[in-house]
């Protein structure tokens, strides 16, 4: 069902106020046991985006609309979502969020995102069923969460190759600490359907069958070393047509360090298919640094085809360049604006509907303001 | 220099003096000391056998433990929980109003962690790390 955008939009500032009032109200409540038992929580991000072209749209991950210089875009990273988690017990909780966001289609739309029971039979142990994030890279899981995130927005360059946000199925996480590490090994299976559009109005099903996943995460001192892997039968379905599957795989090598005042991120990743025209490379780095209540950032970040020797494989990148500053302004809210000047080779996003003449750059101008409650 | 603001000087290096006061991490009587790195791990979600308390995001011993157990001040530790929370992996340690709640709750609850002024302790609970 498409929503009217504006009304959409409306209804989403209002819920968000809404709620954040509610928080206010109930904070100095003493807890019981019901309230223990029953939690909520969300997150959302109001923002805007503007690009300083006319001659493409610059777009984000499966979107279908972005920003450009005729209007400040608020589609690009407004988003919320609501959580609950019910815990009857200390080893068992069942967990619902529903976020609202762009997607393929026109309107903001709202969509049960996660819907999991987990299970810990073993402190150390813990195993979740139903439909979750997929964890396809350092932090697929919570880029959604401006709050959580030094950065404006995650870089399209890396977290747009996946496609595959969520999937149904099954996770187990083992956790221990191993000296003066704390260790995680995560395994996943599951099936993982992802709607886009091929064009406005015409839409591709893209089906993620057989999935498998595999983290080991390890920690110590703020310091986060990650790799990954994620295999998946991958077809996809539009016009009524479905496509023979085909082999997909993501690995990533992430590191994050956030300790004193300094927060420095980096990652590699790699798509690989049977199609070798679609494979593809990326990286970024991210630096900040801490000054009170602002804590500026750079980052640079890389997403690329890996083109063929003999040039029969057609080589297509994209390359950003970012600088921008979070303000804590108040508790669970923060200020974020960011500008990037992102350059596109032959043909590669996150511009789309190119016109001729198109010089294959643009800066872009956001201003986000990111809430937890 | 002219006596109100000597006093008000004086008020505020007691007050800092006061505010830097050594903080312990204490869980029941009978607990096995911890490290640094443990406790980091129990107030970050990494371990989840035991249950970490905290005090109010007004309390300085807040900030201050957070600063000296992990470096990381109230908006990190926040973003931290953010990242657990909205992955649906945990929920952040439980609040309680004062340091008196907090001792009662640790001595109350052998899997129970808390910290607290080392001017505080008495023999109800056990300090298992100290952090100056």
């Amino acid at each position: 069902m498409q929503i009217d955008k504006r009304a959409s939009f409306g209804v989403f500032v209002s819920i968000s106020l809404g709620l954040c009032v509610a928080q206010a109200a109930n904070a100095d409540n003493g807890l019981n046991a019901l309230s223990d038992m029953f939690s909520y929580n969300g997150f959302g991000t109001v923002g805007i985006a503007r690009s300083d072209t006319d001659q493409a749209a610059w777009i984000q991950n499966i979107q279908t609309y972005g920003a450009t210089n005729n209007n400040f875009d608020y589609r690009t990273d407004s988003r919320l979502a609501v959580q609950g988690t019910v815990t009857p017990t200390q080893w068992l909780s069942g967990t619902v969020q529903a976020l609202t966001e762009e997607r393929y289609g026109p309107a903001m739309s709202t969509q049960l995102e996660w819907a999991f029971v987990m299970v810990k039979p073993l402190p150390d142990l813990s195993v979740r069923a139903g439909r979750m994030e997929l964890p396809t890279f350092l932090i697929s899981d919570t880029r959604n969460v401006g709050y959580a995130n030094l950065w404006l927005r995650a870089p399209d360059e890396v977290y747009g190759q996946p496609i595959f946000d969520v999937y149904t199925g099954a996770a187990a996480t083992y956790q221990r600490e191993v000296g003066p590490y704390s260790m995680s090994i995560d395994v996943l299976s599951g099936t993982s359907i992802s709607d886009t559009a091929l064009a406005p109005g015409v839409q591709r099903r893209i089906i993620g069958h057989k999935m498998l996943g595999y983290s080991a995460t390890l920690d110590r001192n703020g310091i986060t070393i990650r790799v990954s892997r994620v295999t998946t039968d991958r077809t996809h379905e539009e016009y009524g047509i479905t496509y023979p599957e085909l082999s997909w795989s993501f690995d990533s090598a992430g590191v994050t360090y956030d300790r004193h005042n300094l927060v420095l991120q980096g990652e590699f990743i790699e798509r690989r298919t049977s199609n070798p025209a679609i494979n593809v490379n990326g990286y970024y780095f991210l630096g900040g640094y801490h000054l009170g209540k602002w804590t500026p950032y750079t980052m640079y970040s890389v997403g690329e085809t890996i083109g063929g020797a003999d040039g029969t494989i057609p080589f297509a990148s994209m390359h950003v360049v970012s600088v921008g500053v979070r303000f804590d302004a108040f508790k669970n809210v923060d200020f974020k604006a960011q500008i990037e000047h992102a350059t596109a080779y032959q043909g590669g996003t996150p511009f789309e509907n190119q016109t001729t003449g198109f010089n294959n750059h643009g800066n872009i101008a956001s201003f986000v303001v990111d809430f937890v409650f | 220099m002219n006596k109100p603001f000597l006093l008000l000087g004086c008020s505020l290096l007691i007050a800092s003096l006061v505010r830097a006061g050594d903080l312990v991490v204490i869980m029941a009587p009978g607990s096995p000391p911890l490290s640094k790195d443990q406790v980091t791990n129990v107030y970050i979600g990494r371990r989840n056998d035991l249950k970490p308390l905290d005090l109010p995001a007004s309390a300085a011993e807040r900030d201050a433990f957070y600063k000296k157990a992990m470096a990381l001040d109230a908006a990190q530790i926040k973003a931290v929980w953010a990242r657990i929370l909205f992955t649906g992996r945990g929920q952040p340690p439980r609040e309680l109003p004062d340091e008196a709640a907090v001792k009662r709750a640790v001595a109350a609850d052998p899997k129970a962690v808390g910290y607290i002024d080392k001017a505080n302790v008495d023999s109800t609970v056990k300090v298992v790390l100290e952090l100056n």
